[in-house]
Parts: structure tokens; C-alpha cells; sequence
């Protein structure tokens, strides 16, 4: 059997490597052109040949969005650009505007194609007109897509099929959804959504008065975590499992990739017991600033899967330090600080390579191995005692119970 | 000359434009029509189409394609490929597979509101066999006009109507309502954005918004025949007023009629989107 492939999201070159340390098989990333996410940081042209080396010396792969809907003006240097991606070897190219395929067969390149969520793709049908195009390897389905509509395109179809694990949902149907254009003039399928369906509006009745409620009225959606329907994922015969978030933080993507790494693989080896995924689910739940719930897959969804509390999104204060160093014969080790901590709090340790433990932070010294109350300066590098060994670029978290 | 499609509110309505000297219409079809407040069974269709002689008849299948529709939707275009209809106004991808597979005899035409924004993805649909496309209502008119110099494909336009914004398959209304503890009254609404009233409305199927104005392109109407566009659409969708009013306004402009540049409601047609906002860092 395959194992499913754990996809995750990459907006920088750092976050390429988190995502890789810490247990994603594939990531997918934009260049600075030709992307949606246009404001985003993104990856330059080297950055991409560096990303695409870094994969393949570890043995994973790298997609490249190239999923704008294109306007006449955007089309210039493309055909170049795809070139470079061919040259470069990425292992594949995630389109939105189908032109591509025929442009990538007709440039005589030998990039994959993989379709875009965008297409709102739903049915084996459309699945089956895709899969008449050779270079195309693998479709990634509309996230309002059920789990039978799930079953039964994989078993009409030789093509991969992706599925959205984890990550912010859209309001509406991808590639059906221009809100940001018509309220804010930023396109959205050029990668300038303003994220409209997460506005409030007084919602008016048709004398146009406005609805008298507390309330505003809003179209936003809660997250999409399928922790608890993973199992049931794996065993549709889903290629390959998507995180959402390429501008999320290195913490996020190190913390959701890391969990969704341990419990694919205690689902390889018959340990994902429900205590296990009852931990997993905080864990995620903690990293995230938003409620998440499954959405469309096992259910048309209500207003428990919207969200009205406002854009209440507070930043994430779990993530205390990332590992500088440890030194084995000092049991000593250095942390690059991230947020505020001091002795006696109770913290988190983990990463690729090691058990996750938990530990009470002893007396704290800065490099000079001054004494000090309080770790509190970002980026800062602190020190403190701790027996078990770590390595560079595990993390410290507050401790989830 | 560019011809003059419509879309009807209502039965009483389709039966009044087709009276008029439009050259066709376009016609929802049950469960398979969005963005359409009428339209009819295909049997209901297979009736009416012998009154519809001298018009082009459009067939509109828009919305979003799940697994379970597909039966329906192979027993429909068998059906419309035994009527000599001119074409399908389509969304889902899984339409042109059905076509190729029964050897569909009228024109396909893409219909995919804000996907087809550019000379490549119409040649792309073209070479697909794609006879015609709708233009993406977040064009300018430069953009329109290159497009038309660069492709074979017949255009279509929309040149008058609500334009649909957004699709979600979400009972966005009901879910507001359940969640606050109130009634829900009607199927629309609108969200009120400064000024502005932008309609909701909700089905069975989802929830749409649409733009808060109606567009209304009838001095470039002109520019768009003089540039060879093929077909341009006055969609009625939601719109009760000065409906025959307006269609006789498009006729006579399309008769010869000089319409004078005006204030009315454009759309992008003169404005353009950005995507890239600050330092991008």
C-alpha cells in the first residue's frame, strides 16, 4: 500500500525547511509571479531551485502553484518560467487555468500537472475529462466535496486524488467566489483575495432596513480540521493530504505538520487510538486562532460550521523557543526566544527527532550565563539546564494538557 | 451585428420577450441552472421549443456538478441532442466529457462567470471544441477587445443584469438566522456595505451575492458589435422593472440607434483590478 502523502504549505524557504524537518513529504510553494498569494513573501527564482534541490536531496518533492487565473497582461514570461521549473525538476506545477496543460505539452516540457482546487472539481466526470491530458498526474478536489463524492472519483479515476486536511476554508466555492473584486477592486484569482466573506455586514430585509441583532452578519466559516476523520480519509485511497497555509507561521507549520505526521504514521502502524487523537486534536486546536470543525465531509454543514464572533483572531502565544544548541556535557541548552516565559513554567519539547517530553523550566541564564528572572526579549538566546538531549530547531511550547 | 440573447425572470416574462425581436434566449433548466430565477423541466423545454422558431435557443447548465448529478444531467443532453438547439451554456468540465461521449451535435459554450479572463484559456476551450464563451465580467473593455482580436471563439458578453459574485454551498441565511435565534423571513436579502446593497439569496442548492447594481452596457454596445462580438446577454435575473423597456433599447441600438457615453452602471468595464497591495513582504 502507499502511504498517503502529508502536503504542506511553504511560504518561504525556512518554512520549506520546517516543513520538512518536522514530517511533511511534499510541499507546495509560489514563485513571485503567476501565484495566488501575490502578497505573500514568496519563493525568487533561486529560492525555488534551492527549495527544489533541498526536497530531492531528502528524497521528497515540491509543487509549484501557478494557479492565477491569468489576464492577457500576466501571460508575459510565463513560457519562460515554466521552462525554468522543468529545468529545475520541481515534481510538479498546480494550475488553475487549464491553458497550461496544453502549453506545457506544446513547450515540450516534462512537468506534471496537478489541477487546482480552484476548478471546484466535484465529479468523476470532469475528473475523467481531466485524465485525457497525459502530463496531468493528480487533481485536488473542492473541499465541499463529501466523502462519498471522495469514493467514488477515486474509483472511477487513475489520477491522484488531494484532499484539504487542514487550514482556513473559503466561503464559497473556489474560483466561484469574486467578492474581493466587486467590495475591495483586489482580485481574487489573481492571489489579491481581502478575505471579504470574513467581513460583518448589517444584512437588510428587502425594504432595505437593516436586521436588528447584536449579530452582524457574516460569511465566514470556521477551519477545516480532519484529525478526527483521518483514518477514514486514508482508507478512501486520498493520494495525497493538504495543510492550507502558505503564510502561516514556521511555528504553525512545524506544530500541524509534526502532529499530523505522528498520527498518520500511528495509523500505518495500528497506534491511533482515540486517547491519541483526542491529543492531537488540542494540540492543533491550540496552534490554530480559530475554531475548526470537519465542514463538507461527512455532512452538509450549518451555522455551527460559521463563524460570528467577529475577527477575534488573537495571536498564538504557545510557542516559547526554538533550540539553538545543546550542549551534552553541560546538559545545557540554548533557546532563541519567542514569546515570554520564566522559571517554574511548564513547557513542551518537540521535533523530528525526538519524543515530545514535558519539563519545568529550571533557573534561566542569559549567553553570558548571567542569571534572570524572566525570558522576555524575542529572538533573544537564553540558556537553562535540561537533561534529555534536544536538537537544533525542536521546539518549546507551553505544555498542552 | 452582435445578437441579442435573453435570460426571463419568470414564465410570464419569457413569453413576453420572446415576442420581441431579441435573436434567442437562454433557458435554465431544473436542478441543473443557477444564478437563473426561471426555468424549466426538460420536458417542459422539449414542449415549448417548437415556439421558438426563428429564435437561437441557449441551454444554461451552471451549476456546480456532484457525483449524484450526473445521471440526471447524461439523461438531459441526450434529451437537448435530439432538439435542434443551438447550444449549452456551461460551467462543470464533466459537461464537455458527456458531450464528447455522446457525440453532442450543438455548440458547447464555456459559461464559467470569472474563470475566462484571457485570449489563452479561450483558445484553450476552443481547441476543445468549444465553439463560443462567456467573458468574465471582471474584464475592462481593452481586455475584451484584444481578446476578441486574438480568438476565433464566439463571445458572449453580459451586458445587462445582476452579475453573480459568489457561490457558496452554504445555507449562508439560515445559518445566520438559526445562529442568532431569529426568523428567516424571505430568500433575500441584502448586505449593506456603506452605500451600497448587495442582493443575497439563498436556495436549495447554496447562497449567492451579487453585485449591487445592475450593469448596463448599452453605449458600448455599439463597441462591441463594431469589434465583431458575438452574442451579448441581457439577463433578467431578479430585474421585474422596464424589462420589455430595456430589451427595445438593445434592439434599437442594435438597429442603428446612437446610445450616448452615460453615467449607468459599468462594472469593471473602465476600472482595473489590483492584486499586489504594499511592500510584499
Amino acid at each position: 500500500m502507499n502511504k498517503v502523502e502529508l502536503l504542506a504549505p511553504a511560504g518561504s524557504l525556512e518554512k520549506l525547511k520546517y516543513a520538512f524537518l518536522y514530517g511533511a513529504d511534499a510541499c507546495y510553494i509560489g514563485g513571485e509571479s503567476f501565484s495566488l498569494r501575490a502578497n505573500a513573501k514568496n519563493f525568487s527564482l533561486s529560492d525555488l531551485k534551492e527549495a527544489s534541490l533541498y526536497a530531492h536531496s531528502l528524497n521528497k518533492k515540491v509543487y509549484v502553484t501557478v494557479n492565477i487565473l491569468f489576464h492577457n497582461e500576466d501571460y508575459s514570461g510565463l513560457e519562460d518560467y515554466l521552462k525554468y521549473l522543468d529545468e529545475i525538476k520541481v515534481d510538479a506545477i498546480i494550475v488553475a487555468d487549464l491553458f497550461i496543460i496544453k502549453l506545457v505539452e506544446k513547450l515540450g516540457l516534462n512537468l506534471k500537472i496537478h489541477i487546482s482546487t480552484q476548478m471546484s472539481i466535484s465529479n468523476y466526470k470532469a475528473v475523467e475529462f481531466l485524465s485525457s491530458f497525459k502530463n496531468v498526474e493528480r487533481v485536488v478536489l473542492a473541499r465541499e466535496c463529501h466523502k462519498d463524492d471522495i469514493k467514488n472519483i477515486i474509483a472511477s479515476t487513475n489520477l491522484g486524488v488531494e484532499c484539504f486536511l487542514h487550514g482556513a476554508m473559503c466561503s464559497s466555492l473556489s474560483g466561484r467566489c469574486a467578492l474581493s473584486n466587486y467590495f475591495t477592486l483586489r482580485d481574487a484569482n489573481r492571489g489579491g483575495c481581502a478575505q471579504v466573506c470574513r467581513f460583518e455586514f448589517p444584512l437588510c430585509n428587502l425594504k432595505k432596513e437593516a436586521i436588528e441583532n447584536d449579530t452582524l452578519f457574516t460569511m465566514s466559516s470556521k477551519d477545516l480540521s480532519m484529525i478526527n476523520y483521518l483514518s477514514e480519509m486514508i482508507s478512501l485511497g486520498i493520494c495525497s493530504l493538504k495543510v492550507e497555509g502558505r503564510m502561516r507561521s514556521s511555528y504553525y507549520i512545524a506544530t500541524v505538520i509534526n502532529t499530523y505526521r505522528l498520527a498518520i504514521d500511528d495509523y500505518y502502524s495500528n497506534k491511533l487510538t482515540s486517547d491519541k487523537i483526542l491529543y492531537y486534536k488540542k494540540v492543533l486546536d491550540r496552534c490554530a486562532n480559530r475554531e475548526s470543525v470537519c465542514q463538507f465531509f461527512d455532512k452538509d454543514v450549518d451555522y455551527s460550521s460559521q463563524y460570528y464572533l467577529g475577527r477575534c483572531e488573537v495571536s498564538n502565544q504557545d510557542f516559547l523557543g526554538v533550540v539553538i544548541s545543546y550542549d551534552e556535557d553541560n546538559k545545557m541548552v540554548s533557546i532563541s526566544i519567542r514569546n515570554y516565559f520564566k522559571k517554574g513554567d511548564s513547557v513542551s519539547f518537540f521535533g523530528p527527532n525526538i519524543e515530545g517530553f514535558d519539563y519545568v523550566i529550571p533557573d534561566i541564564y542569559d549567553e553570558n550565563l548571567n542569571l534572570i528572572e524572566v525570558a522576555n526579549h524575542p529572538m533573544e538566546i537564553i540558556k537553562f539546564k535540561l537533561d534529555k538531549k534536544v536538537y537544533k530547531d525542536d521546539i518549546m511550547r507551553i505544555k498542552i494538557n | 451585428l452582435s445578437k441579442i440573447l435573453c435570460i426571463a425572470n419568470s414564465l410570464d416574462n419569457f413569453n413576453d420577450i420572446i415576442k420581441k425581436d431579441i435573436d434567442g434566449v437562454i433557458i435554465g433548466i431544473n436542478n441543473l441552472s443557477i444564478n437563473c430565477s426561471f426555468s424549466l423541466s426538460i420536458d417542459e423545454i422539449v414542449n415549448i421549443f417548437p415556439k421558438l422558431i426563428g429564435k437561437e435557443v441557449f441551454i444554461l447548465i451552471n451549476k456546480v456538478i456532484y457525483n449524484k448529478d450526473i445521471p440526471y444531467l447524461e439523461e438531459v443532453m441526450l434529451k437537448l441532442n435530439d432538439l435542434n438547439i443551438n447550444g449549452v451554456l456551461f460551467y462543470d468540465l464533466a459537461v464537455i466529457e458527456i458531450a464528447r461521449e455522446i457525440n453532442f451535435k450543438s455548440e458547447l459554450i464555456v459559461y464559467q462567470n470569472h474563470l475566462n479572463n484571457s485570449i489563452y484559456s479561450n483558445n484553450f476551450y476552443y481547441d476543445m471544441g468549444c465553439l463560443g464563451s462567456l467573458l468574465s465580467s471582471e474584464l475592462t473593455l481593452d481586455e475584451i477587445l484584444d481578446i476578441r482580436k486574438k480568438t476565433n471563439i464566439k463571445l458572449f458578453i453580459n451586458v445587462y443584469g445582476y452579475v453573480p459574485i459568489s457561490f457558496s454551498k452554504r445555507k449562508l441565511i439560515t445559518s445566520y438566522f438559526n445562529y442568532v435565534g431569529d426568523k428567516k423571513y424571505d430568500n433575500k436579502y441584502f448586505l449593506k456595505e456603506e452605500d451600497r446593497y448587495y442582493p443575497i439569496l439563498e436556495d436549495n442548492l447554496g447562497t449567492y451575492v451579487y453585485d449591487f447594481n445592475i450593469i448596463d452596457l448599452d453605449y458600448e454596445f455599439k463597441i462591441l458589435m463594431d469589434n465583431n462580438i458575438d452574442y451579448v446577454i441581457l439577463n433578467f435575473n431578479m430585474i421585474d422593472d422596464n424589462v420589455l423597456k430595456t430589451i427595445e433599447k438593445y434592439i434599437s441600438i442594435r438597429n442603428g440607434e446612437v446610445v450616448l457615453k452615460n453615467d449607468l452602471y459599468k462594472g469593471f468595464l473602465y476600472k482595473k483590478m489590483i492584486y499586489k497591495v504594499g511592500s510584499n513582504e
